[in-house]
Formats: C-alpha cells, sequence, structure tokens
C-alpha cells in the first residue's frame, strides 16, 4: 500500500485539506499535493491502463516526463483529456477519471491483449490489416478507430479563456534550479533585462529534495536567498508555472504560463502564450532519469528513484513498505539512503557495476544496507503491483540467484540532459562516453541573424551533473552571454560553493541482465506510454527499419504525449547493439516543440467565435440589410449578390426572365 | 520567425509584419522573348541550401519592397539593400564571402 507518511513533505501544507473526486469516490489530500502525490496518500497506486496491452500501470516520475498516470479531468466545457498527474496541481473539488479501461480500471476486458501479446508485436497493425482489401475500409479501420487512442476527445465547447502575450527580454532564462537561478542573477547583476520561468510552481529544481548543500546551507535556504536576491533586482522578472515550450529562428521563444490549472474555474484566463523575442537564451533544464530495461519493469510499484525521492522529500508519500533499488550509478544511493532515514526498510540495493559504487555506497553500508554488485534483476512479480523479483547476474542471461520480497522497485539507468529546447532550432549533440548521455555540443548550437549562437546551455541541460559542476557551468555559461551581449566583465556574483561526495562512475546497461532471453525481453519495457518493448525495437532492426526515425514509426517508440522523454535514448541504445553499430552513429530522432504537449486554446488565444475572423461590413450594410440583400462572402466582406423580391429564390432572382 | 531590417524605413520587422516575395533579381524576359527564356523566368527558381537572395516587403511598415540575402540553412542573415538593384552589391558579396568562404555569387541571368 502506498500511505502517507506521518511527517515529511516540504512543498505540503498539511493545515489544509483538499478534497477532490477520483472516479467518482471523493478522496483527501492536502493543499501542495499534485493529483499523483494525493492519490498515492490515498494508497491509489494503479492510476491507469497502458495503451495497447492494458497492462496497469502507476506514475513511474514525479514530473513532466510522465507516460503513464494520465487522467480525464473535469467535464463538459472544461474537460481535458490525458492530464499528467505529475504536473496536476490538486485543488479543492478537482474531478479526475483514470482513461483507456472498460469498463473499470480494475477490471478491464482490453487487458486480454496482453495475454495475446505475442500475436501483437512491432508493426502488427501494418502485416495483419493488409489483405484482403475491402475488410480495411468496413472492419479494420472502424475497429482500430474504436480502440485508438488516449482519453477521450472533449465534445462540448471550451468554456475558459486563454490568451496570447508579447514579451522582450535580453537574457531568457528556462529552467528556474539551482543553474537557472545562478544564470539568472549572474546575468541580472550585469543590467540585463531577465526573464526567468519555471514549469513547476516551485524553485529550486532537484537540488532541495537531494540534500544538496550550497554555500554551507541546505540548497532551500539557499533558493530562498537568490530568489530574493532577484526580486531585489528590478531588471530581473521570474515567473513559475511558465514552461519553455519551445525555441524558433532568431531568438523567438514560445512560453505557456498555466494561470488557472490550478484551482477552481474562476475569472480571468486558464493559459497565457507568451510570444517573446530574447537577444539570448540560456536553457536551465535539467536532466531525466532514464529507467532501466528488465522484465517487468512496467508494474505499479516500479518507478524511477529520483522521482521515490520526490514523493518522500516533497509530498511526505510512500509508495510502500519494502523497496528495492536497482541502479548503474551513485545518485541512486540517494533514495536508498533517504528511505532508511524514513523509517522505510531497503532489503537490497542492486548495483549492476562490478564495482559497486562510490562514497554514497560506503554510506548505504554503514547505514546496514545489503548492496549487490554486479547483480540485475531479472523479473519482477506481482500483477497490479510489485510482489517482489528475481535476483540474477547481469553478466548472465537470467538464472534465477534469489527470490526478495518487496513491494516497490526504484530504479535508475542514468541520466540524459532535457536538450530540447536546444534542439529545437538546429543544435546539435555530442554523445559522453563517460556518462553515457548526448549532451548540447557547444561548438554547434543554433545560429541567429548574425550567425553567432543563441541558445546557450546551463548546468545538467550542458551534461554535468553534481551541483558543484551545475553551479560552475551556470555561472561561466551566464558570463559568457554577458559578455557577447556586450557587458564587459559583468560583476558577476561569487560562486556558490557545494560540496559533492565522490562517485564512482556509471556504467551504462541498456538491458538487464545483458543477456536476457526473449521470454524477458518481450517483457522489459522501453517506452510505456506505447507499450514498446526491446523485444519489439529488435524486431524493428531484424525487418530492415534501421534508421531510428523509421523503427520510431513503426514501433511508435518514443510517440504520443510523453514524446520519448525516458524512452529515447534507451530505445535507440537498444537499437544500435541490434544493429552492431554505436550509439552516436545510430542518433537520435529530431527534437520537435513544444516539449509538452499545450493547449488547443492557448494557440488561438484570444481568436475565437465572433473574432476568429471579424466580418466586415461595407457602409451600407445596414441598407442593404433593410432591402433584402442576399450576402455572399467576399474575404472578410458579406457583400449583396442579389435583392429578393418576395416570394423569389436566390436562383430565380439572378437569373433572366 | 525571421527578423529583418528594412533599409527604407530602418525598421527591423518580424517575419508575420513582412511578405516574402520569392527568389530576387530575376531578369524579365517578357513578349518578343523566345519560349524557353520565358519558361526559365516563369517557373525555374533557385532552391539553394546555403546562400539566398530573396525579395521581401514591409507590408505593415513602410510598404516598400526591398532584398534580402539570407543562409537557408541557418536562417543567419548577411544583409538587407535596396530592391532598386539588378545585382547584389559588392560590400554585402564581400560580407557574405568572408563568412562563407568558397561561396560563388549565382550568375544574375534569369532564373535558374
Amino acid at each position: 500500500m502506498s500511505t502517507r507518511l506521518a511527517a515529511g513533505g516540504r512543498l505540503l501544507d498539511r493545515t489544509q485539506p483538499v478534497s477532490f473526486k477520483f472516479n467518482g469516490k471523493r478522496l483527501k489530500g492536502y493543499a501542495g499535493d499534485t493529483l499523483a502525490s494525493a492519490l498515492l496518500a490515498n494508497g491509489q497506486l494503479l492510476m491507469g491502463r497502458s495503451f495497447k496491452y492494458h497492462r496497469p500501470r502507476s506514475v513511474v516520475t514525479a514530473d513532466a516526463s510522465e507516460p503513464n498516470a494520465l487522467f480525464n479531468l473535469g467535464k463538459e466545457g472544461r474537460f481535458e483529456p490525458n492530464a499528467r498527474g505529475t504536473t496536476t496541481e490538486l485543488f479543492d473539488g478537482l474531478d479526475a477519471r483514470s482513461q483507456n479501461h472498460f469498463p473499470s480500471l480494475d477490471y478491464d476486458i482490453g487487458a486480454v491483449n496482453a495475454a495475446l501479446s505475442k500475436a501483437l508485436p512491432a508493426g502488427f497493425y501494418y502485416k495483419m490489416f493488409m489483405h484482403p482489401r475491402p475488410l480495411w475500409k468496413h472492419i479494420y479501420a472502424p475497429f482500430i478507430r474504436q480502440a485508438a487512442g488516449l482519453g477521450q476527445a472533449p465534445k462540448a465547447r471550451d468554456e475558459d479563456i486563454y490568451e496570447h502575450y508579447y514579451a522582450f527580454c535580453d537574457v531568457l532564462i528556462v529552467g528556474g534550479g539551482v543553474a537557472g537561478l545562478q544564470a539568472a542573477r549572474v546575468a541580472g547583476a550585469a543590467g540585463f533585462d531577465v526573464l526567468l520561468m519555471e514549469q513547476s510552481r516551485f524553485w529550486g529544481g532537484r537540488a532541495p529534495v537531494d540534500g544538496a548543500e550550497i554555500d554551507g546551507m541546505p540548497a532551500e535556504a539557499w533558493v530562498n536567498e537568490t530568489l530574493a536576491a532577484l526580486d531585489a533586482m528590478p531588471n530581473v522578472k521570474r515567473r513559475a508555472r511558465m514552461m519553455g515550450a519551445g525555441v524558433y529562428d532568431h531568438g523567438y521563444v514560445l512560453g505557456y504560463e498555466r494561470l488557472a490549472d490550478h484551482d477552481a474555474p474562476g475569472p480571468g484566463p486558464r493559459h497565457r502564450l507568451w510570444r517573446i523575442r530574447a537577444q539570448h537564451i540560456i536553457t536551465a533544464t535539467g536532466a531525466i532519469e532514464r529507467p532501466l530495461s528488465f522484465a517487468g519493469n512496467d508494474k505499479p510499484g516500479v518507478i524511477l528513484a529520483s522521482a521515490l525521492r520526490d514523493y518522500i522529500a516533497n509530498w511526505g508519500v510512500s509508495l510502500g513498505d519494502r523497496t528495492v533499488i536497482v541502479t548503474n550509478n551513485d545518485d541512486a544511493y540517494r533514495t536508498a539512503l533517504m528511505l532508511k532515514e524514513a523509517g522505510l526498510d531497503v532489503p537490497v540495493l542492486i548495483d549492476a557495476r562490478a564495482g559497486g559504487g562510490g562514497a554514497l555506497a560506503d554510506e548505504a553500508k554503514a547505514k546496514g544496507i545489503r548492496v549487490e554488485t554486479g547483480k540485475a534483476i531479472a523479473k519482477v512479480k506481482g500483477g497490479k503491483r510489485v510482489t517482489g523479483i528475481e535476483l540474477c547476474a547481469q553478466a548472465g542471461e537470467g538464472a534465477k540467484l534469489e527470490e526478495i520480497a518487496c513491494d516497490v522497485v526504484a530504479m535508475s539507468g542514468g541520466w540524459s540532459p532535457v536538450v530540447h529546447l536546444w534542439s529545437h532550432c538546429g543544435g546539435k549533440l555530442v554523445w559522453d562516453e563517460a556518462q553515457a548521455m548526448f549532451k548540447p555540443d557547444p561548438e554547434r548550437g543554433p545560429v541567429g541573424a548574425d550567425g553567432a549562437t543563441f541558445v546557450s546551455t546551463a548546468g545538467a541541460a550542458s551534461g554535468v551533473l553534481s551541483t558543484a559542476d551545475v553551479l560552475a557551468d551556470a555561472q561561466a555559461q551566464a558570463i559568457a552571454v554577458a559578455q557577447g551581449l556586450g557587458a564587459g566583465v559583468p560583476d558577476a556574483p561569487a560562486l556558490p560553493s557545494a560540496p559533492e561526495p565522490n562517485a564512482a562512475p556509471m556504467e551504462p546497461v541498456w538491458m538487464m541482465p545483458q543477456g536476457a532471453s526473449y521470454a524477458l525481453r518481450s517483457k522489459a519495457w522501453l517506452d510505456f506510454q506505447n507499450d514498446v518493448k526491446v523485444s519489439d525495437v529488435q524486431l524493428a532492426a531484424q525487418e530492415g527499419f534501421e534508421s531510428v526515425e523509421h523503427a520510431k514509426r513503426y514501433t511508435t517508440l518514443g510517440m504520443a504525449t510523453d514524446q520519448g522523454k525516458l524512452s529515447n535514448i534507451n530505445g535507440l541504445a537498444i537499437l544500435a547493439r541490434e544493429l552492431g553499430a554505436d550509439i552516436p552513429s545510430v542518433g537520435t530522432t529530431t527534437f520537435r516543440p513544444p516539449y509538452t504537449p499545450i493547449s488547443m486554446g492557448s494557440i488561438a488565444g484570444e481568436a475565437r467565435g465572433k473574432i476568429f475572423q471579424p466580418l466586415r461590413k461595407p457602409p451600407l450594410h445596414g441598407w442593404h440589410e433593410a432591402h433584402g440583400a442576399h450576402r455572399e462572402p467576399v474575404g472578410h466582406w458579406r457583400r449583396p449578390y442579389c435583392f429578393l423580391r418576395e416570394e423569389e429564390t436566390v436562383e430565380e432572382a439572378v437569373t433572366p426572365t | 520567425m525571421l527578423i529583418l531590417q528594412c533599409p527604407y524605413c530602418g525598421e527591423a520587422k518580424e517575419e508575420t509584419e513582412l511578405s516574402a516575395g520569392g527568389q530576387a533579381h530575376l531578369k524579365r524576359y517578357g513578349p518578343g522573348s523566345d519560349d524557353e527564356d520565358f519558361t526559365a523566368y516563369l517557373f525555374h527558381r533557385e532552391n539553394p541550401k546555403g546562400v539566398h537572395f530573396e525579395r521581401w516587403r514591409c507590408a505593415h511598415g513602410c510598404g516598400k519592397w526591398f532584398h534580402a540575402a539570407r543562409c537557408t540553412m541557418t536562417n543567419e542573415v548577411f544583409g538587407t539593400y535596396s530592391a532598386q538593384v539588378s545585382a547584389p552589391p559588392e560590400p554585402l558579396i564581400k560580407v557574405i564571402r568572408q563568412r562563407r568562404p568558397g561561396w560563388r555569387p549565382p550568375s544574375m541571368e534569369g532564373g535558374a
């Protein structure tokens, strides 16, 4: 059972209970909760069904990269499908329903597809529904249309209002983590007009959760101090709940501000689309943790190690009592330590690296946590929630060494920088072998009107992960940007110091165990949202879909609302291995805006209904009207086509008699 | 979303405030010319990957037509200049050569 812990939850206000509805059932949460954290606090781990096989699913992340926890929100004129529970803030009266199941979340008929999964491999539709041709129109297409799609399309007219807003600034900073804050401080001190935006409602990113220490104080205190310093600068503006949706030519940026999604419907616009022109853009968008590919990694209770920390630290929620942690890097040890501190059990920490971890690993061992190095998860047991795992050797084929009971599995496969905004306008990537990640290549950035790079990355988005490196990178990038804009050597605030435990290098693990049998591979999920497994990508490669773009379209890896934020790198690593090529030569698919889906209403802005295309009237409009004019559309104008006498049709009026 | 500076009114205008007019420096072949020249003038256009000369109109500004030299690959703008010329001015050619070594100005004869 997932539950609320007695203490903790730095974003919660436990004095303010909030009541909301899930599938018609009334539940309680607190102000500061997200829909996902509140559901977990109520013991509701099961949150949806998967797209193709209708497998039970729960959250894997705690942020915008969430593929599973999608909900229908509201009703009628305020209905919205596919809202991520992890980014939906809880408010009194929120009405959420799970989607993609019939008749109910617990008992879903579509789950029969899972039993048929052997008959439904990648490209099934292309192979199966070719012949005979007439069947396509009358049977296949209507059937697929019925079954396809996430959520439901809204039927009623949208009751909310939306607006566009135009803004100009010297330096636009996307991301309000410690890197973004430090960059804003430097650029602000240099006297530039700075706009800083953060997609969530809170500032500081991961640093406060991960227990970073900056300038001798806890990260949260440093964040608050920096925010106060920024607010004291009249040339720096900051907006929370505003996402950098896309970067376009010549410093044009779309910002998507969610003004009213966190509260019951009221007056004022719901979303505001910012159309910004910036001299220079700094993306401090952080990094996303990658899942590991082992059999059963999609079961409810399997979650990213960093997300599990988020739920404990931010919302005081635990997913279960016994958590097995599986990792290929040092970062996941933080999750083990945090769980211990919260009084929860960690039966084993499985480190796929034969050499094990660094300083954090020593700390974990000192706390009495059993650490198994060079091991892997052969498979996860359980149906609608994890009940245990089978331990095996990472180097082997998955022979069971031991069975360990647990109700949560926290996984960490390393980190991928969020390079979307860097890439939207042509920024190129370079493969970092040591950290197994694609990171921005500063030599080949997107160029502006003057031929110079107009986007810089700062912090984890540049591919540096320790707090000290993140701050140093943000400082250096911001100084370089200020100089590029003609500030001379800016009077930059001192670089904050941040101690960091010595970490052992991560080791890429693309398949777990590395020689997994077909049975295991066909249960190892890459893309949770589209139900793409390791075996599907391998099949695509076998069938000749060698280009990563072709493999994506054949398997649907990295499509739909999450656009492969978790799955892309894992998927192309499997593809590269299958093709016998190295990862950089396979390359990534193209990153296209927006970063996460934005509402159609915000794109339309005010241009809807009567003012979508205002009707233009000639001066004699009233006279025409009074004399029975039949009007014809001429562009934006309505001009009289003919004047009708009594009992006359238009055709008769214009036909000579 | 490009920004181009109108050489007449001096304003930097956004793409939505301008209207594009296609390839610049076409030599007109009118009545009396042979079919091949006329076809080329009417239909054949360059589609280069790299430096390109284009016509733009300052539609929501002074209303005048002007020329712009732009890289179609990176959207780098080398310069804008008067529409009252039949070939790009020499200083602009110099700028482009400096930024794109090895680039040769296309012959300004007709279409392709």
